[in-house]
């Protein structure tokens, strides 16, 4: 049986917003398991960004539990079992492409060749022809596949990718999702990926919806490796 | 949209503008108090200068004037206190008859005074012994002719049969110089050495005496009037004052239409103190602006860091349809909201320190003050919100929308052009010429109206200030470039395995960081540089003061009553570090009578600090040495040895009294050098010699003087010292305090401590404001990276590394740049202000425990920031990676 890498138990998350309360979502029930590719998909503001934080432990559910079984908490869950892709590329400016992707090496404190592993990284998302480019001097889409290699490069667990296709065409979007898929297969990670691209949902086994901040169905798409 | 738009920036951007507004109120009270400061201080200056002149006027009445109508003409022209008639008379000598020997002087001087003369101006005749009622004798005068109180003395007159006067009182007259001046002279001509012989007869005799010799010799002799007048209405200004004094006095000569000369000592005062209250505007200028310029350059660098989003309301504003003129206005309103706010902050403040901790006065006759100061600091901020805000309108909506502004690729101008090299050759060359044609800063010619400052002399420190900082941020943006290596080595133990990264990201940030070292060392510099030089100068005030008294506390005697008599007592006091006894003697060079000090090479120093600037060869130690070597050796002034043309190693054959009888004895030294000052000596000529020698050959072996080096403040020993040697033993006591006193015009009676203690209660915020802002300023601007971090898993700990590394790189790059530019302006502001210290100092004095103290606030101030960074957000994480 696959490990439960993260469950969530009725978890709810309001916010107080210029004085009005804003349910983010309510009363969700759900667990990613290990090998599972699962699609969040939803209108914007129906709670996939903040479902996606609460399983990458950015945040806390005001109501509910969220846990993660089949994790060693103790030592932090980024990026040793979680491995995250921001909405926006989100890259440090100062730090140079292949800096930007050995940083959660460091930060875990694994420093054996972390260049070698950084430079592997870049070619699954094939981009190791701008190691040495700062984010200013590359494109958006580009900066966005850097931001996907180096939620791979500690090889987590768990996968969580924040709309990664936001700013890639079709093509790229979808070379992307493959390569994304592909590494997902090869360490056994699970995926989880928030997107309003139905093209990418349905490479996933799973899509989830939600709505209003609920989590309204649970589909297979059936079509992942 | 007025009242929402400010509504809106105090809600939104509060913490901005109060940052802003704190460095305007930062320099708007620097400036207010330091023009306070001076303001008193010139103040200060001409009430002490004004209180100790007695006489103001002395005037010599020409031919056979009626001394009454020039009464009546110096009544109509100042409101007169005090009006004597004062007589003159040269005579051929002294004689006295006493126990069968004939003791006969040179030729001297007789005054005649009227029995009110020391009522009417107290410092000019001090009693020491007998009365005042009678004939008086000076003295050096009572001591050549063994005079007491009772005896006899035959006057030698020049046209007649000498005349026998008894003597009823020996006196000293501590303003001779002043008193017997030749008056109509020019000033350097007018204040010739006092006569050795004096004796002043009451005026009724003197004119029966001395009146004919008045009418037939008036070369011989001479009638003045000695006044002083009512101060109320002079100005406190000085140089207002000396100008307002020199009117009355061309009015009163109009009046006497050539039927007198006036000796104007009040504007003779008023015209030394005049320079002293100009050098105070140029320390306020030297001193006080650089720390004005550096928080209105932190005011600057927090408006700076909102340019970004500045420029962002302005694209929306002219996405809008906003005119420039509106757009300015709301760019302007932000910029009143912070300079007026600052301001007014600024003056409270200025006004609280002066108030209750200076002790300045601060009330509606200092308005202006603080109106000046708080209208630079409107003006500052006006200026940093306003020009970025023009250039912002010259480019599109577009534009101005983006993120950040496209960065040149090359350098910039002043650095292509050399600027900072430019700079600092210019401030050497004028430096260079300063200090080699030894040119006056403050220029106040003695007798003439107007006076004046070089501002010339600024451009030296303004241009070496400027050109450092320039050279720092090229040498820095070098080293970012060039010391990867270094960098990392220095880094790795904050960093550790992140060093690598860390050097990356601060090597790219580059620009950010240089900024920050700059202001960092700009800020510290003029910390230094006012430290050491305040320090610098208060230790030369205590030289000053002590040169002037002796030593912390100096009990004087005279031949008769020496003090070394009671050096036993003196040393039994608490509070006697050491007690030295000093001859004081007076010797004959040819013709010239002059002092001579007798020491004891081995031990003065104990008791008064041995300067090497007192010595022309600069070297305090191989001069004593010389001395104790050589037993008859003598140091002679500057003046003599160009008078007599003296070389090392002659003979120089001085007349002392010698003897039971104190007759003058011949008595051999050798020249071994030359003295320029020396403790309690005039300034003119003077000798110093070996106290053993001089006992030996005179037969005379008491200390005139007894210098006492203090444990306790000297005050204090002075009044246990005057309890143990009550004044009727004829001793008298001075404390350093009271030398401070008596130097009055100079700065030194200006509290210097105040304006230490101003500046260094202004350079502490100031510094610790920089290192803190910049810090904390650095770090919201990459507030964005320290999310992702966070983001992708790193530890507070983890966070720090990149925190601390670049928080000690600009603490402690800053710290080190700052204390050699200030150490080096502190050096150059000494040597170009060599004029407001004396004795100039041998070398610059480094208040070490200040320094210490300001560099741990910065480091307090750092660490402040870094920990204040490193808290735990309140919003979650997932909030800041979606406003990424």
């Amino acid at each position: 049986m696959d490990k439960t890498l993260v469950s969530l138990e009725n978890v709810g998350r309001n916010f107080s917003l210029g004085g009005e309360l804003v349910i983010a979502l309510a009363d969700v029930t759900c667990q990613v398991k290990a090998g599972d590719r699962i699609a969040i998909m939803g209108p914007s503001g129906s709670g996939k960004s903040t479902l996606m934080a609460l399983m990458a432990q950015l945040d806390e559910p005001t109501s509910g539990s969220v846990t993660w079984p089949g994790m060693d908490t103790t030592r932090g869950l980024r990026p040793r079992h979680i491995g995250l892709a921001f909405q926006s590329a989100s890259l440090i400016p100062s730090l140079s492409v292949i800096e930007n992707i050995e940083m959660p090496l460091l930060i875990l404190g694994d420093v054996q060749n972390t260049k070698s592993r950084a430079l592997a990284a870049l070619d699954i998302v094939a981009l190791s022809g701008l190691a040495d480019r700062l984010p200013e001097e590359i494109s958006g889409g580009q900066a966005q596949r850097v931001g996907i290699a180096r939620a791979l490069v500690t090889y987590p667990e768990l996968i969580l990718a924040d709309e990664p296709t936001g700013q890639l065409d079709q093509a790229t979007a979808k070379l992307l999702v493959k390569a994304l898929l592909v590494h997902a297969r090869k360490t056994g990670a699970a995926l989880v990926i928030a997107t309003h691209d139905h093209a990418v949902a349905c490479q996933m086994k799973s899509i989830w919806h939600t709505e209003h901040g609920r989590l309204t169905t649970k589909q297979k798409a059936g079509v992942g490796p | 949209m007025i009242k929402d738009w400010i509504f809106g920036l105090v809600r939104y951007r509060g913490k901005m503008l109060a940052a802003a507004a704190f460095g305007v109120a930062l320099a708007v009270s620097l400036l207010a108090v330091l023009g306070l400061f001076v303001a008193q201080s010139s103040s200060t200056m001409t009430a002490r200068a004004i209180s100790a002149v007695a006489p103001d006027w002395q005037v010599q009445l020409v031919g056979t004037v009626d001394p009454e109508q020039a009464l009546a003409a110096i009544n109509e022209t100042v409101p007169v206190t005090a009006l004597q008639v004062v007589d003159y008379a040269d005579v051929k000598a002294f004689t006295t008859h006493a126990t069968g020997t004939v003791q006969t002087t040179g030729t001297g001087k007789v005054v005649g005074i009227t029995s009110d003369y020391a009522r009417a101006f107290p410092r000019q005749i001090r009693l020491l012994a007998g009365s005042l009622d009678g004939v008086l004798v000076a003295q050096q005068t009572a001591a050549n002719l063994h005079a007491n109180p009772g005896d006899m003395i035959e006057i030698d007159r020049l046209a007649d049969t000498p005349i026998a006067v008894k003597v009823a009182g020996v006196i000293e007259m501590p303003n001779a110089d002043q008193f017997f001046q030749i008056i109509g002279a020019t000033p350097q001509v007018a204040l010739v050495a006092p006569p050795d012989n004096v004796v002043l007869i009451p005026e009724e005799q003197w004119r029966q005496a001395f009146g004919a010799q008045l009418e037939s010799m008036p070369q011989t002799a001479s009638r003045q009037l000695h006044t002083s007048f009512n101060h109320v209405s002079l100005p406190s200004n000085p140089v207002d004052a000396f100008v307002n004094v020199t009117g009355f006095a061309n009015s009163l000569l109009a009046k006497l239409a050539g039927e007198g000369v006036i000796a104007n000592n009040l504007a003779a005062r008023l015209d030394g103190v005049r320079q002293d209250s100009l050098f105070a505007r140029v320390l306020f200028l030297f001193l006080g602006v650089p720390g004005a310029v550096v928080a209105i350059l932190l005011t600057m660098l927090i408006v700076i860091s909102g340019n970004d989003r500045r420029r962002h309301d302005i694209s929306l504003l002219q996405l809008r349809g906003a005119t420039s003129t509106r757009t300015l206005v709301l760019t302007g309103l932000e910029a009143a909201l912070v300079g007026l706010t600052g301001a007014a902050m600024g003056v409270v403040a200025a006004w609280l320190i002066a108030d209750r901790l200076m002790e300045l006065p601060a009330g509606l006759a200092q308005s202006g003050w603080f109106l000046a100061a708080a209208g630079c600091g409107v003006l500052a901020a006006l200026c940093v919100f306003l020009v970025p805000a023009l250039l912002s309108l010259r480019r599109t909506a577009g534009q101005n929308a983006q993120q950040s502004l496209p960065v040149a690729d090359s350098d910039p101008a002043w650095k292509r052009l050399g600027l900072d090299f430019a700079l600092l050759v210019i401030a050497g060359l004028v430096f260079w010429q300063s200090s080699a044609t030894g040119y006056n800063v403050v220029a106040a010619p003695e007798g003439v109206a107007t006076a004046s400052v070089d501002y010339k002399a600024y451009i030296a420190p303004a241009f070496l200030w400027i050109g450092s900082a320039l050279l720092l941020m090229r040498c820095w943006s070098l080293f970012m470039k060039w010391g990867r290596a270094a960098l990392s080595l220095a880094l790795h133990p904050l960093a550790g395995i992140f060093t690598g990264v860390v050097v990356a990201a601060m090597r790219r940030d580059e620009g950010r960081i240089t900024k920050g070292v700059v202001l960092v060392a700009l800020a510290v510099s003029f910390a230094v540089s006012t430290a050491i030089f305040n320090t610098t100068y208060e230790h030369q005030s205590i030289v000053d003061a002590t040169l002037t008294n002796g030593a912390d506390v100096t009990v004087t005697g005279s031949l008769k009553v020496p003090a070394s008599a009671a050096l036993a007592r003196i040393k039994a006091l608490p509070g006697v570090a050491w007690a030295e006894p000093m001859q004081h003697r007076f010797t004959y060079v040819g013709n010239d009578l002059q002092d001579l000090y007798g020491i004891n090479a081995d031990s003065i120093s104990r008791a008064s600090e041995m300067s090497n600037a007192y010595f022309q060869n600069g070297d305090a130690n191989a001069t004593l040495a010389l001395m104790r070597k050589q037993r008859d050796g003598v140091l002679v002034s500057d003046e003599t040895v160009s008078d007599f043309q003296l070389k090392l190693g002659d003979t120089l054959n001085l007349r002392l009294q010698a003897g039971p009888d104190g007759t003058y004895q011949v008595v051999p030294f050798t020249f071994i050098g030359v003295v320029r000052e020396f403790p309690t000596a005039p300034r003119d000529s003077f000798l110093v010699a070996n106290a053993d020698y001089i006992s030996e050959k005179t037969g005379i072996s008491p200390a005139e003087v007894v210098l006492v080096k203090s444990t306790i403040p000297p005050l204090e020993l002075a009044a246990s010292l005057r309890t143990a040697l009550p004044k009727s033993e004829g001793l008298v006591v001075t404390d350093i305090g009271e030398a401070t006193h008596r130097i009055g015009s100079s700065l030194v009676a200006v509290d210097l401590h105040n304006l230490t203690r101003l500046e260094l209660l202004f350079a502490i915020p100031i510094v610790a404001g920089a290192l803190g802002l910049v810090f904390t300023l650095g770090v919201s601007e990459r507030r964005k990276t320290f999310a992702i971090l966070l983001a992708l898993g790193a530890s507070a700990r983890q966070l720090g590394a990149f925190l601390w590394s670049e928080a000690l790189l600009i603490y402690v790059a800053g710290m080190l740049a700052g204390f050699g530019l200030g150490a080096a302006l502190a050096w150059v502001l000494v040597k170009l202000m060599t004029q407001v210290f004396d004795p100039p100092p041998e070398s610059l004095y480094v208040p070490w425990a200040y320094l210490g103290l300001l560099a741990l606030v910065g480091l307090v101030a750092v660490a402040m920031s870094v920990l204040l960074q490193l808290r735990k957000p309140t919003e979650p994480l997932s909030f800041s990676v979606r406003n990424l």
